[in-house]
């Protein structure tokens, strides 16, 4: 059962299954987060602050609001 | 020696030592865009190499062609010209080793324009270290394009690669049909020559970021749009690289030491990391008033000292005095805050090289986003504490509009290093030397100055937040670099710039307003040219050296300069300045700093022959206003002041930047108005109740 990146907790790693908002789908696709890709949770900001994954050997900042639309599967 | 020279472009994604390369390739030789009348939107440098002359153009970072900030309409933009000899003539695609994956993706859309390029994979070195291998023989037969091994920072790999920028490269074959979905190849060749589009991609460029719907659903005959076009394009790129990097690049995890990760343990910790962040600010701030005091003393007191032996020296003269009483101490007052500036921009440029900017993008973005603005504001608005010419500029790399706008806005708040000379020369008045437990007093004070521009800045954000209307919603996806040591290279090159283009600059200013000054303060209309008889009249009991001194207060008031500062000073008194002050106003209209450039003029040209060289805050602590008999620079009109120049932007640079980044007269007007607007209440305010 996909669930969305932004409810997962640090050190959690997966796979990821689809990305539901047009809005960021492009330029995600561009860093190379599309769906089947392996990605970790590296860090989280306090707050509801961002979120920091390990994607293809990059690390990637996204904002909760975003990770929200990524789903995973864990 | 070749007198054509041959054009490059260095194209590739933030952070993978491009910079490093352009810096090697070229050292010295650059031009960067930092300072007001060297704005360029690209940096420019020049090498030659066996007799060929080699220009290099270091575009901004991107990771991807299609623009969504403004930095990455420059590359675009840049890349698609429609006019062909404006183009390089090769491009330059620069991959980092140890991020190849994903950087590889940049480099397939570059070689699809058809320019012939040269594939460079850069930190080969630090990627040994991490137990990664890369054979770039197979990768030159997989992408048919020729790749070089370099590691920009050590020099390793360079020659090679400087034989083949100068020697033939082919053009680069498009793989465009492969990215067409339902099109037909056909038709997209038809409709691209018919369009005018020397090369297919540009055509499937153009319809991406112009988004032509209309013309994919004709041409394809269904119903696809062109941000599906696009997002296909990804996938199938991405596709195309994981078919031969397995071939190309091995990593042996075993080697590999994951050192980032556990240094944002602690970095990005939701604790420690703000604590660290805090420590590493106050450090710079530290630095600067403590390490920078005693280079400024010495160019302080040097400085007075040689217009002292000027004025000896020199025989005595109209033009011997232009010299050592307006030039001299004008320029004196700049360089006094060279120290400051370079230890500014060294902190500044370690902190961008190891990589922990982004780390504090990362701590600030919900942060920020309370204030209208994102996590990338940080960086702007921290290089905003150096000057604000280049944190204007940064902030390019925004792609949202609003918190673009915003931090530009509020930018020109942070206390930038033109206000330090004048807020150093303020608090010397009137803050006595005395040390509050570790910490001096005068310190403190400035750390007030500091915090009180950074809390007027987020105020003011606050207020652009509900007044500007969102057109879209913002977002943040931005990669972390893994951290590396500093280049002293790129630190050394980006504090020698910055600081030489800033002595120049400021020099060139503070020169002019120096010499125009001093002629307008030394010539006047008929009172000024009767002085002697004037004062003679009016207070017959004068003689010998009062009079003297009674006749050239008269003459600097009847001067030019003098009738304008006069004329402002109904507008000024309430805030608490004389028309002295409201000279030094006008004057620094321009630039702060050139507050103390005038500050020293017109009170050399009173002190006919000082026997102790004097310092600009000793003359200001002197001062005693003529009508009143009290100290001109009193508590109630020092603070007054400090906050005019804290809120109020005295900068045409600024104004300058502000325009040429907005591309709007609405809101750099604004920007002018509300920042003056809050000076003038603020410095009234305090004067009326202290006073």
């Amino acid at each position: 059962m996909p669930t969305p990146l932004s409810k997962l907790k640090r050190k959690v790693s997966g796979k990821i299954a689809a990305i539901e908002s047009e809005f960021v789908l492009a330029k995600l696709m561009e860093l190379g987060v599309m769906p089947g890709v392996k990605f970790v949770i590296q860090n989280k900001a306090p707050f509801k602050g961002p979120l920091a994954i390990l994607v293809n050997g990059t690390k990637l900042i996204i904002r909760r609001d975003e990770a929200k639309f990524i789903l995973v599967e864990v | 020696m070749s007198s054509t020279s041959l054009k490059i472009a260095l194209v590739g994604n933030p952070n993978i030592g491009k910079t490093t390369l352009f810096n090697a390739l070229c050292g010295l030789n650059q031009k960067t865009g930092n300072y007001p009348g060297v704005t360029v939107d690209q940096t420019r440098g020049y090498y030659t190499y066996a007799d060929q002359k080699i220009e290099v153009i270091d575009l901004p970072g991107v990771n991807s062609i299609y623009p969504q900030s403004t930095d990455e309409k420059v590359v675009y933009d840049y890349l698609t010209k429609s006019n062909e000899e404006d183009l390089p003539d090769k491009l330059v695609v620069v991959v980092s080793a140890l991020n190849f994956k994903r950087n590889l993706y940049l480099f397939h859309q570059t070689k699809d324009l058809g320019l012939p390029v040269v594939l460079v994979v850069n930190m080969i070195d630090a990627a040994k270290k991490r137990g990664i291998k890369i054979d770039t023989k197979k990768l030159e037969e997989k992408i048919g394009c020729q790749v070089y091994a370099v590691s920009a920072k050590t020099g390793d790999g360079l020659d090679i690669l400087k034989v083949a920028i100068n020697n033939e490269t082919p053009k680069t074959n498009s793989e465009i049909e492969s990215y067409l979905l339902d099109i037909p190849a056909e038709d997209f060749s038809v409709y691209s020559i018919k369009e005018g589009f020397k090369r297919p991609f540009r055509a499937f460029l153009d319809i991406i970021v112009n988004k032509k719907d209309e013309v994919v659903k004709s041409l394809s005959g269904t119903g696809i749009t062109s941000h599906k076009l696009r997002v296909n394009e990804s996938i199938l790129r991405y596709k195309t690289i994981n078919t031969y990097l397995e071939d190309v690049y091995q990593e042996d995890k075993t080697t590999a030491s994951d050192l980032s990760s556990k240094l944002d343990k602690w970095f990005l910790h939701p604790v420690w990391g703000y604590v660290i962040f805090l420590g590493i600010m106050f450090l710079v701030f530290q630095s600067i008033f403590s390490f920078a005091q005693y280079p400024m003393d010495w160019i302080d007191t040097g400085m007075a000292s040689l217009s002292d032996w000027l004025s000896n020296a020199l025989p005595k003269g109209y033009l011997s005095d232009l010299l050592s009483k307006g030039l001299v101490p004008g320029i004196g007052g700049v360089v006094v805050f060279v120290p400051q500036i370079v230890i500014l921009f060294l902190y500044f440029s370690i902190l961008e090289e190891t990589g922990y900017m982004t780390r504090v993008v990362f701590l600030t973005d919900k942060l920020m986003q309370r204030f209208g603005m994102s996590g990338k504001s940080i960086v702007p608005l921290i290089s905003g504490f150096a000057c604000a010419i280049p944190s204007i500029m940064s902030a390019r790399t925004i792609e949202h509009k609003k918190e673009r706008l915003i931090t530009i806005l509020i930018a020109p708040l942070m206390t930038c290093s033109a206000r330090i000379p004048v807020y150093i020369a303020l608090i010397t008045v009137i803050v006595p030397n005395t040390y509050v437990g570790p910490f001096g007093l005068q310190g403190l004070v400035m750390l007030g100055m500091y915090l009180l521009g950074i809390f007027a800045g987020l105020l003011a954000a606050m207020v652009f937040k509900f007044i500007l209307k969102n057109e879209h919603k913002s977002y943040l996806i931005l990669e972390m670099p893994q951290y590396l040591l500093p280049s002293l290279k790129n630190v050394g090159i980006s504090v020698w710039t910055n600081a030489w283009s800033f002595i120049t600059n400021a020099g060139k200013i503070i020169i002019a307003t120096s010499i125009i000054l001093f002629v307008l303060l030394t010539n006047g209309g008929n009172d000024f040219q009767n002085a002697d008889q004037m004062v003679r009249q009016d207070h017959p009991e004068l003689n010998g050296d009062s009079l003297a001194l009674a006749v050239a207060g008269f003459e600097m008031e009847h001067s030019y300069l003098g009738v304008v500062g006069k004329g402002i000073e109904p507008a000024i008194a309430p805030l608490g300045y004389d028309w002295k002050i409201g000279i030094a106003l006008v004057t620094s209209l321009a630039a702060r700093e050139v507050f103390i450039g005038t500050m020293a003029v017109i009170y050399n040209i009173n002190s006919e022959d000082s026997e102790e060289p004097e310092t600009v805050a000793e003359y200001m602590k002197n001062e005693v206003n003529a009508s009143t008999g009290e100290k001109t620079f009193n508590i109630a009109t020092s603070i007054s002041l400090l906050l005019f120049y804290a809120f109020a932007l005295q900068c045409f640079s600024t104004v300058a930047v502000t325009y040429k980044e907005t591309k709007s007269l609405k809101w750099t007007l604004i920007q002018f108005a509300y920042m003056g607007v809050i000076a003038y209440l603020a410095a009234f305010t305090a004067f009326q109740t202290l006073a």
